[in-house]
């Protein structure tokens, strides 16, 4: 008889520390927004281009860019523009180019040091209305005084993003080869001074339920 | 607010001291008196918001408790009401829905509301839908949860969070690709065109695979707008292959018109246990032809559509799927513990009669039930959500407006003279006017359509319409389980799933902050 009391305290002391602990079992499974990695591997992810691929791929043109002696060890340096307008994106993935752009200008301007000059044409807009301003008087003429014309270009950034993809219709693989090119252009002579490529190989097959 | 009337009181009693300070050594006793009064005054407004707000609690906490029964863990109307008010009205019941079904529906919810909210010119709520729904689509749900209940045999596939068959896929990326051509953003509108071509690649039937010869097309059409004139005469050269009824544009051509007509492929259960999953043609609606007109006056132009594609045939020409041999498995366990609760209560009833033994029969009865119980725990139903806004077919057709060719050049050559004309745009960057007459054969019908998106914001114009208005359909999509999505609120690791994507929705605590829609 006291046993079966033990047996019987000791299941109700049971399900009360379970309904205690339904509240954390709960919490282990939130989905609140958490702070990931921008260069580690993300927790959705496909066959395309990613937020790791970005960093990876800008850190790898820059290495070989800087190791490039025709653009980075000139005695005055190149100004190079350096924007989304001529890369082109062939490939299946829809992507907003001016991450790639932005991610290359923004690791190559840390690491030119000076030995590159980036010309921006994408805010023209802004910089001729300044100039404007400048010129009729309104505003004064700065710290760096008034030229003649704004900054011309000898290089421009110039590529193309393509992709091959492949499926196995027996085990629902699917696989994507992306290959982003870059190309540096000499903007007078119309020559290439430098070429970088950058592959990602992805392969993944979704649940057997959406197959 | 009453608090922030306060501050405001102390800070005008405090200032009016001060100013008084200046002027005289000390504030009067009247003024003191006043700035005591304005500062009392305040603060019994404050409490009475206070006593307001408990109130207002306790009374939302009793209504919470009503909705609870009703509801289950919820979103409560007053939470679907505030999603639903920071969004364009006329899209309001879709996003209401969208919000309410989490991520369980999330890919048909959006796809719906993008194809709405396109037709109703909300093109910035069309593009973020067809985004969210295909974000959805290419990611990998890999040892997904509710993906595993779909196979496991006591569980309905409808378990699975949606994400469609390849036609539908297909034409999520279809859209998703127009949009970007209304754009003018053609790299992007090509990419999304190969990836609805590649949706098609899944046919388990090698002759229909990669047969949705429009996509090609498109994809030429896209490639020609950004100037990638050798990409897109291949892409017209493959397009044309696949379906010789698609005639290639003309080297000047700068309008593509996409007329949709009809309704969608439906989705329906068939087998013993409604296992398959059948496409039959909609009914319902009679046009098979189009004509457009564009411009007015001298610059009018108007003429037939050509087909460019059958969505039905792109539903139907699919073959199996991997899930239906799973759910024939589920069947076949169904049918086999029906037949052994059958053979059971026969063979146990036969024994009885010969032996003379009524507790025979007594054992049999009570093992067919068992059998039948077991039966009935097995679920091998297919599921039909279906994207039932789609068309059933769509014609195409192609156009050079604005652009008139400059005087030819002559040039010799070693054969002779040779004459080249380059094209000159003399329209410039505005829009005309577009319509659509729809037509069964040769007869026009009484049939007023969508208001046609027409758009140029690059080299290209586009010019879309529906036959069939969206907007006739009811915000929930077909084929759902409610019982499922009862049940799905249940599971606190689904909960918290969909509370994630209610929250980047714009809903929960900062819900009135989100960003209202954009209309045309």
């Amino acid at each position: 008889m006291l046993n079966m009391r033990y047996a019987a305290s000791a299941a109700i002391l049971s399900i009360g520390l379970l309904a205690a602990a339904a509240p954390i079992s709960a919490k282990s499974h939130s989905h609140q927004a958490v702070d990931l990695d921008p260069d580690a591997r993300g927790v959705v992810s496909g066959v395309g281009i990613e937020g790791q691929d970005l960093g990876r791929m800008a850190d790898q043109m820059v290495r070989d860019l800087m190791a490039n002696p025709e653009v980075s060890n000139r005695a005055v340096p190149p100004r190079i523009i350096l924007d989304s307008s001529d890369l082109r994106n062939q490939s299946s993935q829809r992507i907003d180019k001016d991450i790639i752009t932005d991610e290359l200008r923004g690791r190559l301007m840390n690491a030119a040091r000076g030995k590159m000059r980036f010309v921006s044409r994408e805010f023209i807009a802004a910089v001729e209305q300044e100039r404007a301003l400048k010129r009729e008087g309104v505003v004064d003429t700065g710290t760096t005084g008034l030229t003649k014309a704004t900054a011309g270009a000898d290089y421009k950034l110039v590529g193309k993003i393509t992709s091959l993809d492949s499926r196995n219709n027996d085990t629902g693989m699917q696989e994507r080869l992306t290959v982003i090119s870059l190309e540096m252009l000499d903007l007078e002579y119309g020559t290439l001074v430098w070429n970088g490529t950058y592959k990602i190989r992805r392969a993944g097959a979704d649940d057997v339920v959406y197959r | 607010m009453f608090r922030t009337m306060k501050v405001s009181a102390i800070a005008i009693a405090t200032m009016s001291l001060s100013a008084q300070a200046f002027a005289q050594a000390a504030p009067t006793a009247d003024e003191i008196a006043r700035a005591k009064a304005v500062l009392a005054a305040a603060s019994s407004a404050d409490k009475a918001t206070l006593a307001a707000a408990k109130s207002a609690e306790k009374q939302r906490q009793k209504q919470v408790k009503a909705w609870q029964a009703q509801y289950g863990p919820g979103p409560y109307p007053d939470e679907l009401d505030a999603f639903a008010a920071t969004r364009e009205e006329k899209l309001r019941s879709y996003y209401r829905v969208l919000y309410y079904d989490g991520e369980h529906n999330a890919v048909l919810n959006f796809q719906r509301l993008g194809l709405l909210a396109m037709e109703m010119g909300y093109y910035t709520d069309a593009e973020k839908a067809f985004d969210g729904a295909l974000d959805r689509i290419e990611a990998f749900y890999g040892k997904d949860k509710q993906a595993q209940k779909a196979t496991d045999t006591t569980r309905l596939e409808v378990n699975k969070d949606y994400k469609g068959e390849p036609y539908e896929r297909a034409m999520a990326y279809y859209y998703r690709g127009l949009l970007y051509l209304r754009k003018g953003d053609y790299d992007n509108a090509r990419a999304s065109f190969k990836q609805a071509e590649y949706q098609d690649t899944v046919s388990q039937n090698e002759t229909f695979q990669s047969d949705f010869g429009l996509l090609t097309y498109l994809q030429g059409w896209a490639s020609q707008c950004a100037g990638d004139k050798s990409q897109a005469a291949d892409a017209f050269d493959q397009a044309v292959k696949m379906d010789a009824r698609l005639k290639v544009p003309g080297p000047n051509d700068n309008v593509l018109v996409l007329a949709e007509l009809g309704n969608a492929p439906l989705k329906a259960n068939e087998g013993q246990y409604k296992e398959k999953m059948v496409i039959r043609q909609a009914g319902g609606f009679a046009e098979n032809r189009a004509i457009v007109t564009i411009g007015q006056g001298a610059k009018l132009k108007a003429w037939p559509l050509n087909p460019g594609a059958s969505v039905y045939t792109q539903a139907s020409t699919r073959g199996g799927r991997a899930i239906d041999s799973i759910l024939d498995g589920k069947a076949q366990t169904k049918d086999a513990l029906n037949t052994a609760a059958d053979v059971t209560v026969a063979a146990s009833s036969a024994a009885s009669l010969l032996a003379n033994n009524s507790g025979l029969g007594m054992y049999g009865q009570l093992g067919g039930l068992l059998f039948k119980g077991a039966s009935s725990t097995v679920k091998p139903a297919a599921d039909i959500r279906a994207w039932d806004s789609l068309p059933d077919s769509v014609l195409v057709g192609t156009t050079a407006y604005g652009v008139t060719p400059a005087p030819t050049v002559a040039a010799k050559g070693k054969k002779g003279v040779r004459r080249t004309a380059v094209p000159v745009a003399t329209a410039g960057d505005e829009v005309p006017p577009a319509s659509f007459a729809w037509m069964k054969d040769d007869m026009p019908l009484d049939l007023k359509g969508t208001p046609p998106m027409v758009a140029k914001q690059g080299k290209c114009m586009i010019v879309w319409g529906r036959s069939r208005s969206v907007g006739i359909l009811p915000p929930q999509a077909p084929g759902d389980n409610a019982a499922i999505a009862l049940a799905r609120k249940k599971d606190q690791a689904i909960w918290a799933k969909d509370q994630a994507f209610r929250a980047s929705l714009g809903g929960g605590p900062g819900l009135l902050n989100s960003p209202t829609s954009t209309a045309r």
